[in-house]
């Protein structure tokens, strides 16, 4: 199915001839790609590039008088940013890619959804500034980190999660009204992204995003933080043979391994209550042998070795970043005597020497694809915070449901491989578990589907928070009512601000 | 009017409903603007279940509910009954219901007040953003839904801190949690410890209930965040005669993390704190200090307390030296009073009457901006006092917010000079000209920031449908009929 030719040429109309497309060959490469999902592809009925708010605003419209489907999408990196069904058109918004303002003094900059985290973050640095950059790699969107999508970050233990940041919106709602809010309202600037009153970004963003369910994004202000790094990220060699090491005087790496989990937990605690470090985590194992490595062979070499599954099993990353050496001295001062007081111990200097050389890890991970490599299918699990122990209770309770899909040989023998990240000096946790198997498996289509099936009834079973219902569909009505009746009051909104639910719907 | 009170008797226990006429004046002291509306009779829930009770038979009866947490004197008008009302006063749910020093949470009752949670959180070796100087029975959910800031920056990293997860009765009578209380099943079964403020699910909840003055919800609880508290704090100030050299050390200062309380105060405000209702002493002090003082404080947490100050003083001076400002450990002019001040900054102000109220009926401007603009609508506002006839200085205090990337900027005068009721009513729009955001639109203030935001009244009314549909909460306020 095609968009009938009169629809064609009035969304052509809006972007340009050169702007538009319904070519086959085209639409193909917007069909999901990723290997976890068996259903198979569908594609758009065409593609369009708007270059500017205003153009946005005419497609959504032409959208709602033909209730034609529309996704917004810039990184598709995630499943949401395909289409599920017929009669869907794709706005790629790559080309809005401005930075349009950095103001160092008020520590915000403004942009468009095409500013990418290898763009924005780099001319920051110059600055003296800086931000939280989520794990998406160089080429994510930093606006759809930030405003639609989850967040979270490897360093949101000494920042927070980046709807934290979001210091105001410009937005157009699904029915094409644009709408701005915080100060922007009275034309106050770029600072405050609440009020006047209830604040209505609340409609954006919750745990996660929208993924595009409420209308179209078109700017963000991002609020910035100081930079304690150099100007360029001194760098030895090519990607992907490379490493990153910056001053030592304020710019350490700790990594210990605890025995159990509540020893780890209980220092992770202390460190938030300390107020030191910059980044600190319980780091995935197998992605950590992934990232570490350059080419499949070189990861099977090292995950054999069980060097990863002895080491990191249990491990408390730690990324100092001081403004002086005295300070440096005065945190590894008490670090040291947290480690001591829970019994952690430095891994194997070899585990350590990987992180050393490549700090980037903690500020813009240049090589996060490399968690694809293997080529199966991977797929997260959980994906929700509250408490530091919280998530470790969620954690302790992993092995009741994923010892079975090990034993069967469904999934990488990895049972260590989640991350428990701590948010603003440990006030909240976030918990992932990323789990890889074989599309060789005779069952690998139900295996993704029902290993989070799994991972969310235990959960549910023990009272765990360890995830947060999905935005629509059959999935939410049947979690809305454990959740509050959430799925209620998120349907009522739905449905009061896109009637003619046009805005990415989910089956 | 006699079957309104047996319905809500019938529905409450004894003792629970008050159409006393006395009682009712309570609702009303301190309020500078009459809303309109009478308080008709007050109701004093202690559980969920009472709550809702009320809402529904407010449904029933179309009867407009204000909900009231803290106690007189009123400021900003969020109480005041538009239209006759019924007042749902929640002073007593003022419980503290959990002290969680690990995950550095407090879970509290909105009737739970500054003067009852700083002491219960100190004995557990925490603390709680406060605002400046809270009167002691000020809610302290009530203070954070209204999303007033703390005098620690560098905890704000959003507009809503401290607040966390709350339970909320909406103006259907539906209860509802948010974040991760929400869920899964039954408060008594769930065993997150409710410190995750998003969601659930891709909505922030919270946010539809903040600033919003009772007319979205009706909260049950709340959790909000604490912070350890310092086993050392170190006063500094700075004074600065030329508002224009006000936000930079602040601002410095801040985007290093090196101090904890920050904010700025002038001498009127700064001297009606210190002198209480000493007229004599104010008059002293207004003239032994500077136009403007910024207080800070280094502190020492548990571990190394010493060497965390140690190493922060260090980079506090060179911030002085780097920008070439001066740094007291006093107060410029009054020797040992600067620890006195700090020290008085953690609790709630002992006395009566408040501060703010040395000379009667106060009145209070406040906005927010960014650092960049704080200088130009300082001076702006000292030349709208000049123009309106003021004589004297009026009261001026900065507070920066979310980790210096914003600022709270808040003027208050008091008195009978009816030039200060001219200042009161006319600098806010000349204020919002000159680039103010009144986040917080209270009375008068809303007509201003509303009147050109037709797609956000839009946007809100549509909640405001969704949440409650016969609007019966405080009707009236905000962009809401």
């Amino acid at each position: 199915m095609s968009l009938p030719k009169h629809i064609y040429e009035e969304l052509e109309a809006v972007v340009g001839a050169r702007y538009i497309s319904d070519r086959p060959y085209i639409l193909a490469a917007l069909r999901q790609p990723l290997p976890n999902i068996a259903t198979p592809p569908q594609s758009p009925e065409a593609v369009l590039l708007p270059g500017s708010t205003a153009e946005v605003q005419a497609i959504v419209r032409i959208c709602n008088k033909y209730k034609i489907k529309y996704i917004a999408v810039i990184s598709s990196l995630i499943v949401f940013a395909y289409p599920s069904e017929p009669g869907t058109i794709i706005l790629q918004l790559k080309r809005m890619n401005r930075i349009e303002e950095i103001n160092a003094e008020d520590r915000y900059a403004v942009i468009e959804p095409g500013v990418r985290h290898g763009q924005l973050r780099t001319e920051l640095m110059h600055l003296g500034l800086s931000y939280p950059v989520a794990s998406v790699g160089p080429g994510g969107s930093v606006l759809s980190n930030f405003a639609c999508a989850s967040g979270d970050n490897h360093n949101e233990y000494g920042s927070s999660r980046t709807n934290r940041y979001i210091c105001g919106v410009e937005w157009v709602l699904p029915s094409g009204e644009l709408l701005r809010v915080g100060s922007l309202a009275t034309d106050s600037g770029w600072f405050c992204a609440d009020g006047p009153g209830p604040s209505l970004r609340g409609l954006i963003k919750g745990f996660t995003g929208q993924w595009g369910g409420m209308g179209v994004i078109t700017r963000i202000a991002i609020g910035l933080d100081h930079w304690r790094g150099p100007a360029e990220m001194p760098t030895e060699g090519r990607s992907p043979s490379y490493k990153i090491r910056l001053p030592r005087d304020c710019h350490r790496i700790h990594i210990f391994k605890f025995p159990d989990l509540g020893k780890l937990e209980r220092a992770m605690v202390e460190v938030g209550k300390a107020e030191i470090g910059f980044s600190v985590m319980k780091f995935f194992n197998a992605s950590a042998a992934l990232l570490a490595t350059e080419s499949a062979n070189d990861f099977w070499d090292l995950w054999n070795s069980g060097l990863f599954q002895r080491e990191l099993a249990r491990p408390l990353y730690v990324y100092l970043a001081t403004q002086s050496p005295e300070e440096m001295a005065y945190e590894e001062a008490v670090l040291m005597d947290i480690i001591g007081e829970t019994g952690g111990e430095p891994v194997d200097a070899s585990v350590q020497r990987i992180y050393e050389d490549n700090m980037d890890f903690y500020i813009l991970v240049g090589f996060l694809q490399r968690v694809l490599r293997l080529g199966g299918a991977w797929a997260p699990a959980k994906l929700s915070g509250d408490s530091i122990h919280h998530m470790f209770e969620v954690a302790r309770a992993i092995p009741e449901f994923m010892t079975e899909f090990i034993d069967k040989g469904m999934i990488l023998n990895a049972p260590d491989n989640f991350m428990i990240t701590p948010g603003e000096y440990g006030h909240f946790a976030h918990i992932e578990l990323l789990f890889l198997w074989d599309r060789g498996h005779p069952d690998w289509a139900n295996i993704g589907m029902n290993f989070m099936r799994r991972s969310q009834e235990t959960d549910i079973g023990h009272g765990y928070h360890s995830s947060s219902p999905p935005r629509t569909g059959a999935m939410l009505q049947r979690l809305g009512p454990l959740y509050s009746n959430c799925h209620v009051w998120a349907e009522r909104i739905k449905q009061a601000f896109d009637p003619n639910n046009v805005s990415n719907p989910m089956p | 009017m006699q079957s309104l009170i047996e319905r809500f008797t019938d529905l409450l226990e004894d003792g629970k409903v008050s159409a006393s006429p006395l009682g009712l004046n309570v609702y009303k002291q301190g309020l500078r603007h009459d809303g309109g509306g009478r308080p008709l009779l007050a109701v004093f829930p202690e559980t969920k279940a009472e709550v809702q009770a009320i809402v529904r038979l407010a449904n029933e009866k179309r009867m407009p509910l204000v909900p009231v947490s803290s106690g007189p004197p009123r400021f900003h008008g969020g109480t005041a009954c538009k239209t006759d009302s019924v007042i749902v006063d929640f002073s007593r749910m003022n419980r503290i219901l959990r002290i969680d020093p690990d995950n550095r949470s407090v879970m509290l009752e909105p009737g739970a007040t500054f003067g009852a949670v700083i002491p219960a959180l100190k004995a557990q070796g925490l603390r709680i953003s406060t605002p400046l100087l809270p009167r002691a029975n000020k809610s302290v959910v009530a203070c954070h839904l209204e999303r007033e800031p703390g005098t620690i920056p560098k905890y704000h990293y959003d507009h809503l801190d401290p607040l966390l997860t709350l339970e909320v009765v909406y103006g259907t009578g539906d209860d509802f949690r948010t974040g991760s209380a929400s869920g899964p099943g039954s408060l008594e079964t769930l065993k997150a410890d409710k410190v995750n403020p998003w969601g659930p699910g891709s909505l922030d909840y919270y946010r539809f209930v903040s600033a919003a003055q009772g007319s979205m919800g009706l909260v049950t609880w709340a959790v909000l965040k604490t912070e350890v508290l310092p086993v050392i704090k170190r006063p500094y100030f700075i004074p600065v005669t030329d508002p224009g050299r006000l936000t930079a050390p602040m601002n410095e200062l801040l985007r290093r993390r090196i101090v904890d309380e920050c904010l700025a105060l002038n001498r009127h405000t700064l001297a009606a704190i210190l002198a209480g209702d000493d007229a004599r002493e104010f008059a002293r002090l207004q003239a032994a200090l500077p136009p403007w003082t910024i207080l800070l404080a280094i502190s020492g947490y548990q571990r190394r307390p010493e060497e965390r100050v140690r190493v922060q003083e260090k980079h506090l001076f060179d911030v002085g030296d780097r920008l070439g400002i001066a740094i007291e450990p006093d107060l410029p002019g009054l020797r040992a009073r600067g620890a006195e001040l700090l020290e008085s900054l953690e609790n709630p102000w002992p006395e009566t009457p408040h501060w703010k109220l040395r000379s009667g009926d106060s009145h209070d401007i406040f906005f927010l901006c960014p650092m960049s603009k704080v200088a130009s609508l300082i001076l702006l506002m000292q030349e709208l006092a000049r123009d309106a006839g003021v004589n004297g200085e009026i009261g001026g205090y900065i507070q920066p917010v979310t980790q210096g990337r914003g600022c709270h900027c808040e003027f208050h005068f008091s008195g009978a000079d009816p030039a200060l009721a001219r200042l009161s009513a006319e600098a806010p729009e000349a204020l919002m000209n000159h680039g103010a955001f009144f986040s917080r639109p209270y009375g008068a203030w809303a007509d201003l920031v509303y009147r050109d935001y037709a797609e956000g009244v839009a946007a809100l009314r549509e909640l405001k449908r969704i949440f409650d549909p016969n609007n019966i909460l405080n009707p009236g306020k905000l962009c809401f009929e």
